[in-house]
């Protein structure tokens, strides 16, 4: 029954308690605590978790810590600290490097929250994971996802996010297309496949893709790819353009690369250099007559260079190749 | 906005304390009879009131002015507050401005009098009315501009007073930021609001300025007092949907999104109460993406893209939202009040959580997933940009997570299933994924398709199908599509198919069906018909029409050569055709073509007059094309068509025009490489024809040099590998140097060599056979033997002959069709040695000829395949092995022979052509030699066949074959007749040869009297000892074996010797007659022995005792009649 009592002294105390008015000693975050249907809601300073669901508060008439469950309160809502809205701020501003850096410093400075729904430190972890996705550091992700704070505390949701950026990890660090397929397919048969983002979904396919090219020689690629290699381009082709396609505009970094790696694949695709080097002036005519390949390696380059504002060498020349099929229909 | 209630309660505490002055002139009684009158909804009358009040407070003479000057500002005030209510926009400004803009209330002494009234000074120092009154100039201009359309009545806009609303909004928020401001207007937080007013000032007056109302945004979310979350949102709402109005603003949405992070910073519970919004916009941005694509505006094109595809980015994941607004609800449960957001400004509640969780839970189970359909959308914008690899994979993603994705239709939710299915279908195909699309293809249930549906699907497949080129499928998809569409005869669809059920016809061939289509189409002014609903272009409708007709043409073209009727409706349709698009009609210039080939065909049907008309009217068909399409790819082909008909032409003064367009078409073809054969064909005939026709004022010097130049110029720059003419020019090229001298004619015999040698290598690698080999060869082979004797003054050996052929050089061993051609060429120069030595009666020798020719055609027979020879070789070697067999006793071998004679005979017949009846001939005699029944019945079969030739030179061995196997097989009878056939048409060749077999016919069926005529015949030409012997043979033997004797009496001259005697007497005539000719020295082998065995029989015959005595007794009778005589 002591437990009872502390909550009982717990609650009296935190139905005086504001949180606003807290001396400013006390450093902490404020959450919105609502003990019962008829009790007030107030602002507690919480210092920090203690365990899954736990929290530890200042207890003003105590003047001592005291340690609570989440569970059986009416509300438990911890808002967010300012230096976690600033970091989002950044990476909303897609400022990946800032956002970075302030989301690192909030993952190590709200590391004992975790275990707290919508705990800062956790809601960092998951955000650094996508700024290093965007930033294509994908050594850096792989070494986030490896130290990642407490996955098994993720909801369904979170646990989306982080099981992509671990595929995606491995994807473009040597892991081997099996093993990459194999993930995906185990993300995606269970209940998390459900419920995973349009971006994230993206990045699997960004893996898979990326597996999938590792197995064409660079100097192929860079000129013409063999046609045992043929099926393999392909594959990696329609994996990159689900990536540059799943998230439909938003968080575009990742899938503008995964687009322009297609683009250079598809440049690189039996036939299409040949085709451009012998086609000179295009018109609608020569067009129209262009391998299927070699249409898409264009059209491809010139959303690329005009949409997307990506720009490379094979970019430009493939762009400059361009011709509206529209125009006139 | 700022309340006039609190200014009036203002003026009420200062009117408290103010000295007592008249009523009237009082400004607290002002100020209530102001209330009363617009209590009682007087309007004009309280400003009125204040009209005087401001009038008696302005006179700065009088003592109410005196007085209560610092009063006016706020009648001013008042009457603005009062005009502005009654929405009396303009002249409120004007009440606004008279405060703002009096120096007079900016006068320090005024002010501090204001401000010493109680209640007057706010505690900042500042009173309201100057600083507020430019807030609501601003203010006025702005309802102005927006107007009212829910007043009574409606109060239109004017969007130009947003331009004049912004300079005194700016002031105002300028001085705002300053905290210059009563406490009454700090209170209200403005600064937020303003910009977001500014925000709709300048995106909302005529010439939006977006990039102020983008700045304006952001300061709206950053001011002090800032702007609520929804109300930025829908600032930005405001942004998007007057952007997506104007199209030449499309591009802002993408920047003022981008430009403003902080708006659109949308987490899924954020993004869950606004990101709908955006949905719409996207579509819209998307149809003017696809608009100014069509029109070619690329610049625009993209920018739409680019806004599209902003706005798709913020469209919410239905599942993502739905789990996250779950939670926020959970976690929420039981609060009344909002969460703050410090990220973005927002706050959220449970209640709006719930709402916002059952809509989307709606839409989840609902399976209307927004994000599927912006999926949708992006995919189609890739699509249309030509990127058909994006567009599949947004349509993989649907297959593979959103398979049961079901769209809002007016008939009610529909699966989306089959229409996806069948677009990811059509992109797996244009991305070179053909199993891909079939299987799912296979999966699209039609019935789900709709009518339109599978119209839709029935029209892609037809147009796939075209443009795979499987034409069959294409015409019968065209069936499916008219019986689909036929009810609206201007649909585009209904027309389409039509002309591709004509075009389907044409491609695969069926001529008659291209008539019946093509002619339906024209006659029922389908295309025509078509263009009046709109969607089908006039310059389409031309285009297939025209190109209609030129189909018909080619059907007549092709119909034409079973059935020449068609050659005159094809001039017909040309015509036609040419009279209604004279000028630059595609397809015409080859319809022209084949007009001009018509009527070099038809040739007037073989009528002289007929025929000078037809020539005529194809030079006009030649010059019209020649003034109109100098540059078309065909025009070096009707140059050389002219050029064909002119130097044919029996008008010799035409002929060297005919020279000039053959020289034309030469220098036309030689510009593409494509010409270079029409150039190389021109070169051909003008070194064949250039000898025989001068040009204007040539002498044969020149003309000889002109002719001997175009050889120059062929081998210069018309040869090529695989050049049809390069072989046929050898000959001439040889012909031309054996004239010249030996260093010439040696160094055309290595080009002639080299030529040979090239043109067989390319035969062999490219599985071709040269038609012109075996005639080149045989060319070389005359002309080189020739040129040899001229220059060596000494025949070719043979031996040397033999060594030249079979050591050609540059021909492959594997090259079997030329190594024959070569062989053939040997056996010939054998062949005429064989001959010479027969001639010179060098028996042995000849013989030994005729054993090394025999081995050759026997080596023959072993290294090559009958496939590997030309019809001619064939021809020669089965005829060889025929006449083999004809000598053989041993019918097993015979029967051998005769079938390793009928493959090669077959396979003459096969390829059909030249020398194919020779080889049936041959194929025949084969069958002929065996000793199966069936296959001589075939053999009398064929023979029959071909004993109708027209051909002298067929039916003429034919007949002679039939009689021979009548004759085998001892059916004198038909032997007979078939010999009578022979006679009575009249041909020469092997005509006795079939007498005398004719002479055996009738000796066998027992008619002796003709066997008898037909015999001495032959008989009498006793100097062709071939024939004359062998008949004198027979004559001797019928005689002998009828053997009647002598009757009648000598003494009155009916005596008539026996047929014993006769038989002696005949052959002793012959011999007696041929020894005195003396051409007994001159026989040949064969026929000495055919004489002897004449001499033989005469001995046999001269030793029978009947014989002699009937001898003796003619002698005795003829000596007495002698001796009477001389008596």
């Amino acid at each position: 029954m002591k437990l009872r009592n502390i909550i009982v002294v717990g609650l009296a105390a935190l139905a005086g308690f504001a949180g606003a008015q807290q001396p400013a000693k006390q450093q902490g975050v404020v959450a919105i605590v609502q003990v019962s249907e008829k009790a007030r809601p107030t602002k507690v300073l919480v210092k920090g978790a203690a365990g899954k669901d736990a929290f530890i508060y200042f207890d003003r008439s105590r003047e001592e810590d005291v340690q609570r469950k989440t569970t059986g309160l009416k509300l438990f809502f911890l808002q967010t600290p300012a230096d976690m809205a600033e970091a989002e701020r950044s990476l909303t501003a897609r400022d990946l490097t800032a956002a970075r850096t302030q989301l690192a410093a909030v993952k190590a400075k709200y590391k004992n929250y975790l275990g707290l729904d919508r705990n800062p430190c956790e809601r960092a972890a998951l955000l650094e994971l996508e700024c290093a996705a965007s930033q294509l550091d994908f050594n850096g992700l792989k070494t986030l996802y490896a130290t990642f704070p407490h996955a098994d505390w993720l909801s369904p949701e979170d646990k989306g996010t982080y099981l992509a950026a671990g595929i995606l990890a491995k994807g473009t660090t040597g892991g081997t297309l099996a093993d990459v397929e194999s993930e995906v397919q185990k993300v995606m048969g269970s209940g998390v496949g459900k419920t995973i983002s349009g971006s994230r979904y993206g990045w699997m396919k960004y893996a898979i893709g990326y597996a999938t090219a590792a197995s064409i020689p660079a100097a192929e690629i860079e000129g013409t790819i063999s046609e045992a290699n043929v099926a393999a381009a392909n594959k990696a082709i329609d994996a990159y353009c689900q990536a540059g396609t799943a998230s439909h505009g938003s968080e575009m970094e990742l899938p503008i690369d995964a687009m322009t790696r297609a683009q250079a694949l598809l440049w690189a695709m039996p036939g299409v250099k040949d085709y451009a080097s012998k086609a000179g002036q295009m018109d609608r005519g020569k067009w129209d007559a262009a391998p299927a390949n070699f249409r898409d390696a264009v059209a491809l380059a010139y959303m690329l260079k005009n949409v997307f504002g990506a720009t490379n060498a094979t970019i430009d020349a493939a762009a400059k190749l361009y011709v509206n099929p529209q125009e006139g229909k | 906005m700022i309340k006039n209630s609190t200014a009036a309660a203002v003026l009420a505490i200062a009117a408290f304390g103010a000295p007592m002055v008249c009523q009237a002139q009082d400004p607290a009684s002002a100020a209530k009879q102001v209330q009363s009158l617009l209590d009682a909804g007087k309007v004009s009358d309280a400003i009125a009131v204040c009209d005087k009040m401001i009038k008696s407070y302005s006179n700065g003479k009088s003592r109410l002015a005196a007085q209560f000057a610092h009063y006016e500002p706020f009648f001013h005030w008042r009457k603005g507050n009062i005009l502005f209510a009654a929405k009396q926009y303009g002249a409120a400004y004007d009440a606004f401005k008279a405060i703002y803009a009096e120096p007079r209330f900016k006068d320090k002494k005024l002010r501090d009098r204001a401000l010493a009234e109680k209640g007057m000074n706010d505690g900042n120092g500042y009173e309201p009315y100057l600083t507020a009154s430019l807030f609501y100039m601003g203010y006025s201009k702005f309802q102005e501009a927006v107007g009212d359309p829910k007043a009574k009545p409606a109060i239109a806009g004017d969007p130009s007073k947003f331009a004049e609303a912004i300079p005194d909004m700016e002031n105002y928020l300028k001085i705002y930021q300053s905290g210059k401001i009563s406490k009454m207007e700090k209170e209200q937080k403005m600064d937020g609001k303003l910009c977001f007013m500014l925000l709709q000032a300048y995106l909302l007056k005529p010439e939006p300025d977006f990039k102020k109302a983008a700045e304006y945004l952001e300061k709206s979310r950053t001011a002090k007092a800032a702007l609520p979350d929804d109300m930025a949102m829908s600032g930005l709402a405001t942004i998007v949907k007057v952007a997506n109005e104007n199209p030449a603003h499309i591009g802002w949405i993408y920047k003022v999104i981008r430009s403003n992070p902080h708006s659109f910073n949308l987490g899924p519970v954020r993004l869950a109460r606004y990101g709908s919004q955006f949905f719409n916009p996207s579509l819209q941005a998307a149809k003017q993406f696809s608009e100014n694509l069509k029109k070619g505006d690329m610049a625009q094109a993209d920018e739409a893209a680019k806004t599209t595809y902003e706005l798709l980015g913020l469209v919410p994941e239905v599942e993502e939202t739905r789990r996250a607004l779950h939670g926020m609800h959970s976690t929420l449960k039981g609060y009344k009040g909002a969460v703050p957001d410090p990220a973005t400004g927002a706050s959220y509640r449970a209640s709006d959580c719930a709402a916002l969780f059952r809509n989307y839970d709606k839409l989840g189970k609902a399976k209307t997933q927004m994000e599927a359909y912006a999926i949708i959308t992006a995919a189609n914008v890739a699509q249309q940009y030509g990127s058909n690899r994006l567009a599949k994979a947004g349509y993989q993603i649907l297959l593979d997570r959103y398979p049961g994705l079901m769209q809002n239709t007016k008939d009610g939710p529909k699966s989306m299933k089959d229409k996806n299915l069948f677009q990811l279908s059509q992109l797996r195909r244009a991305t070179g994924d053909e199993a891909g699309a079939v299987e799912l293809e296979g999966k699209v249930n039609m019935k789900e398709m709709g009518e339109g549906g599978q119209t839709a699907l029935l029209v892609n497949k037809m147009a796939r199908a075209t443009k795979e080129n499987k034409w069959e499928d294409a015409g019968n998809l065209a069936v499916e599509v008219i019986k689909a569409t036929e009810s609206n005869k201007q649909n585009v669809n209904y027309a389409t198919a039509r002309f591709v059920q004509v075009a389907a016809a044409w491609k695969t061939k069926k001529w008659e069906d291209v008539l019946r289509f093509g002619e339906a189409l024209l006659s029922e002014n389908v295309l025509a018909e078509a263009v009046k609903g709109g969607k089908f272009k006039q310059e389409q409708a031309v285009t297939n029409e025209v190109q209609t007709r030129f189909f018909i043409i080619d059907a007549h073209h092709n119909l034409a050569r079973t059935d020449r009727k068609h050659w005159d409706t094809l001039l017909q349709c040309l015509d036609a055709l040419i009279e209604k698009y004279p000028q630059d009609a595609a397809l015409l210039p080859n319809a022209y073509y084949h007009g001009i080939n018509t009527l070099l065909t038809r040739q007037g049907g073989g009528n002289p007059d007929a025929m000078a008309k037809d020539m005529e009217k194809a030079l006009g068909y030649c010059q019209a094309f020649s003034e109109k399409y100098p540059e078309h790819t065909l025009y070096p082909n009707v140059r050389m068509l002219t050029g064909n008909i002119l130097i044919q032409n029996e008008d010799e003064s035409r002929k060297p025009e005919g020279i000039l367009a053959l020289q034309d078409a030469v220098e036309a073809g030689l510009k593409t490489e494509k010409g270079k054969s029409v150039a190389a064909n021109a070169l051909y005939m003008l070194a064949s024809y250039g000898r025989e026709i001068a040009l204007e004022g040539e002498d044969t010097a020149a003309q000889t040099t002109r002719a001997k130049g175009y050889v120059t110029r062929f081998w210069k720059e018309a040869d090529y590998e695989g050049c049809e003419y390069s072989l046929k020019m050898v000959n001439i090229t040889l012909n031309d140097a054996v004239e010249v001298d030996k260093a010439t004619f040696d160094e055309a015999v290595k080009h002639a060599q080299t030529i040979i040698a090239r043109e067989a290598n390319y035969g062999l690698a490219n599985d071709s056979v040269n038609t012109d080999m075996e005639a080149t060869i045989n060319g070389y082979a005359s002309t080189y033997i020739d040129g040899y004797k001229k220059y060596n003054k000494t025949d070719l050996s043979l031996a040397e002959q033999v060594k030249h052929f079979s050591e050609f050089p540059g021909i492959a061993k594997e090259d079997k069709y030329t190594n024959a051609i070569l062989r053939m060429a040997m056996l010939s120069s054998m062949n005429q040695a064989h001959a010479k030595l027969v001639k010179d009666k060098k028996k042995d020798e000849a013989a030994k000829m005729q054993q090394e020719i025999n081995k050759e055609f026997r080596r023959m027979t072993n290294e090559y395949k009958p496939a590997d020879l030309t019809n001619y070789i064939c021809v020669q070697v089965g005829n060889y092995e025929v006449d083999y067999a004809r000598i053989l006793n041993d019918q097993k071998m015979r029967n051998e022979e005769a079938n390793t004679a009928l493959a090669y005979f077959e396979q003459a017949i096969s390829r059909g052509g030249e020398y194919a009846a020779q080889a049936k001939l041959g194929k025949a005699s084969a069958l002929g030699l065996t000793d199966d029944s069936a296959k001589k019945a075939e053999s009398a079969q064929l023979f029959e066949e071909l004993a109708s030739s027209q051909d002298q030179e067929i039916a003429g061995p034919a007949l002679f074959g039939i009689t021979k196997l009548h004759m085998a097989t001892g059916n004198y009878a038909e032997a007979v007749k078939s010999a009578r056939r022979f006679d009575e048409s009249g041909i020469r060749a092997g005509r006795k040869d079939m007498q005398m077999l004719y002479g055996e016919a009738l000796a066998k069926s027992g008619d002796h009297e003709n066997a008898l005529v037909s015999y001495t015949n032959l008989y009498q030409d006793m100097g062709n000892i071939t024939y004359s012997a062998p008949a004198c043979k027979a004559l001797m033997e019928i005689y002998w074996t009828r053997n009647n004797p002598s009757t009648g009496d000598r003494t009155n001259g009916t005596f008539k010797p026996s047929d014993r005697w006769r038989a002696w007497n005949t052959a002793q005539v012959y011999v007696k007659r041929i020894r005195e000719s003396k051409l007994e020295a001159k026989m040949t082998p064969d026929d000495r022995d055919k004489f002897n065995e004449v001499v033989t029989l005469l001995n046999q015959y001269a030793s029978d005792a009947a014989v002699q005595r009937e001898d003796k007794e003619n002698k005795a009778f003829q000596a007495q009649i002698g001796n009477r005589k001389k008596k």
